[in-house]
């Protein structure tokens, strides 16, 4: 099962030590070819980083081993279509719908993310305090699933 | 009576840490009718929608007391009522959820098996938002935004229309077009309750008017309401003339 398979290695990847961080990227590499995820993806993603990270100095490294966990899991996404993630995420008893929801969310977060932080700029602060848009993202979360079901929107897992 | 759509009968709402939000609360709405919900912050105005959909008390719980009948029936689940009532959001930022202008309108269409790639497109027109189809709707003006989520409940097509505060980032023309269609759908037969501050903006277009006051039904009847006492002490603004 491919996303069992998933979630397993980025839970060891992240149990890993980070002075082990340069081999993360052909690990991942090989790993994905194992399971035989599209190899263009593979190819785009893990190759060119894992290549480059030889020669990068180590807090750059070390910041690209934290790229590397969200690796595995962005090359199964774009590899698996939506109705295949929502397959393999309920025989794991994870209802595939609301998971699919909340990365679609993602997207939406960051922007908010992204205004929260010009707004604090305009006040003379340096950056987004993450704690306002915690608190945004649990109200936001709320609100957005009164909306989707009030238009009909339902589980069907 | 067949010809009512919505039946509330002494409905006391309070959520769960205590607050009463209603209390008392005795309204019939028709058919066609074009209802509008009147009152100050606080008063319970969103309360009453979203008790009216069913959001309270299967997706927010509250003890409610009373009846509420819709079409004759006790509110389901939201995802059921969809199917013919429609919420409209009081800020679209909660309620826009897809990265496409087109996708957002016709979500709830998808949802209800009711997509019409053609019904779609004629409405993006006429909402004036066509030439934005492909765009991200967090790259509208909070209008457009607005508008966006008004239409993509008209593409429902729901019997019922519960609106909060529909034009509360509008400019005069949009909120004019808005109403203009509202007035269209209820001659076809369609239902709304719209809460709204503009009270003189709701003369134009509501056939009758329900005031709250601290969750109570202060006065509810025709326009004349609006030259009571107890209806200028409820923390509203007056229309002209009254």
């Amino acid at each position: 099962m491919m996303l069992a398979f998933v979630i397993l290695a980025v839970i060891l990847l992240s149990l890993l030590p980070l002075d082990f961080s340069p081999y993360y990227f052909p690990l991942i590499f090989v790993l994905a070819l194992l399971k035989r995820v599209d190899f263009k993806n593979v190819l785009l993603l893990a190759v060119p980083v894992s290549l480059v990270c030889i020669f990068l100095p180590q807090p750059v490294e070390r910041v690209l081993y934290f790229i590397s966990i969200l690796l595995l899991p962005a090359i199964y996404m774009k590899t698996k279509s939506v109705h295949e993630i929502k397959k393999e995420l309920s025989s794991l008893g994870i209802n595939g719908d609301m998971f699919l929801l909340s990365v679609e969310y993602s997207k939406v977060m960051a922007k908010k993310i992204e205004k929260n932080s010009i707004a604090k700029k305009t006040r003379k602060g340096r950056f987004a305090s993450p704690l306002p848009i915690f608190h945004f993202l649990f109200r936001r979360a709320k609100a957005l699933s009164l909306s989707i079901e009030s238009r009909g929107y339902s589980s069907f897992l | 009576m067949a010809n009512e759509r919505i039946l509330l009968q002494n409905l006391s709402v309070s959520y769960a840490n205590g607050r009463p939000a209603l209390s008392g609360i005795n309204l019939k709405i028709k058919k066609g009718e074009i209802v509008a919900v009147l009152g100050a912050n606080g008063s319970g105005k969103t309360t009453l929608l979203y008790t009216i959909n069913g959001i309270i008390p299967h997706l927010i719980k509250a003890n409610i007391s009373g009846s509420v009948l819709v079409d004759g029936e006790k509110p389901k689940t939201p995802s059921k009522m969809a199917e013919k009532v429609g919420i409209l959001f009081q800020n679209p930022d909660d309620q826009i959820f897809t990265q496409r202008v087109f996708d957002e309108l016709v979500f709830g269409m998808r949802n209800l098996k009711r997509f019409d790639e053609k019904k779609a497109e004629k409405l993006l027109r006429e909402s004036g938002l066509y030439r934005y189809k492909d765009a991200d709707p967090f790259d509208l003006s909070f209008g457009q935004r607005q508008k966006l989520c008004f239409y993509s409940l008209v593409a429902m097509d729901p019997e019922i229309f519960l609106l909060d505060e529909p034009s509360s980032s509008l400019d005069y023309p949009s909120s004019l077009e808005i109403y203009s269609v509202i007035k269209k759908l209820a001659k076809k037969g369609k239902t709304f309750v719209i809460v709204e501050h503009d009270a003189d903006l709701m003369l134009e277009v509501a056939n009758r008017f329900a005031v709250l006051k601290n969750g109570r039904l202060v006065a509810e009847g025709k326009k004349e309401i609006f030259k009571l006492a107890k209806v200028k002490n409820a923390g509203i603004k007056i229309p002209r003339g009254f």
